[in-house]
């Protein structure tokens, strides 16, 4: 009898586990978001390496709610690179909502500005994309944790980074409930030193930026 | 128990921290089902808003370089 309960205890437990350190198996069922990311990244990492941050990540880990943009970091690319993903993305029914000229979302990329792609001719959800070219965007990619779905790995940037940017810099209402539910949903699998350390870079630049 | 707090604000990370606590207790099935239910819909409702490029990315406060549409 207690060998029964026990065993539906573990079944109903949550299937979010780590594989390795930077690897997380998630077996939900993946909602029409989830699905449009997908779509997304399925183009976007045949060009490049990509990082998602911020909202998305807190939703694909089971928060409630739902989001218009999904934010994207993507290593810096030469032109010639860029060109044939901006190609692509079009090529699959996409288009830049802020421009359509490749040369001048190029530029603007270069500059730290972000830009956003949706599916043509529709405006929400859409993929605010950025070039990681400062040493904050860059540290996103310090730790990358591959989420394993039902339909393919998504990349996000890791768990503890993504509470202390929301903690100590967004800190808007919604971003601290996004960190409220990271943390608790990971409880003590969470590693407090790089939560200091996403921390400390977050004051960094900040006092950088206090200084310019 | 979802205690509902005293303040709108605390009700909402009351909620929170439930939500998170039931996605731990429950089957993956069970609570993204339930997830899916929520965004999926918020994104159909989303998708019929009628806006330009220059209209969307004028409330965002960002640039668009499209003319008039």
């Amino acid at each position: 009898m207690q060998g029964g309960k026990s065993k539906v205890a573990r079944e109903n437990k949550l299937k979010v586990e780590f594989i390795d350190k930077n690897t997380l198996k998630l077996d939900k069922v993946l909602n029409k978001l989830d699905r449009f990311v997908i779509d997304f990244i399925r183009i976007l990492e045949k060009y490049v390496d990509y990082v998602i941050i911020s909202g998305y990540v807190s939703i694909l880990l089971g928060r409630s709610r739902a989001t218009e943009d999904i934010d994207i970091f993507i290593k810096e690319v030469t032109k010639d690179i860029f060109k044939e993903l901006y190609q692509g993305l079009k090529n699959n029914g996409y288009w830049c909502i802020n421009v359509d000229d490749f040369e001048e979302v190029y530029k603007y990329l270069n500059e730290g500005i972000p830009v956003r792609f949706a599916l043509k001719d529709t405006i929400v959800p859409n993929f605010e994309v950025a070039f990681a070219n400062n040493s904050s965007r860059k540290s996103a990619f310090e730790y990358v944790l591959v989420v394993v779905t039902q339909l393919g790995n998504i990349n996000i940037s890791s768990i503890e980074r993504q509470i202390a940017y929301k903690k100590f810099y967004l800190k808007s209402d919604k971003d601290l409930e996004d960190a409220i539910h990271l943390e608790v949903l990971f409880g003590d699998k969470l590693n407090k030193e790089k939560i200091d350390k996403s921390r400390r870079q977050i004051e960094n630049a900040r006092s950088r930026q206090n200084k310019s | 128990m979802l205690d509902p707090g005293k303040t709108n604000r605390e009700g909402r990370i009351n909620f929170v921290i439930y939500w998170a606590n039931y996605i731990k207790n429950n089957s993956d099935e069970k609570w993204s089902k339930q997830q899916d239910f929520l965004i999926s819909s918020q994104i159909e409702n989303a998708q019929n808003i009628e806006l330009t490029p220059k209209q969307y990315l004028k409330i965002k406060g960002e640039w668009c370089n499209r003319g008039q549409i």
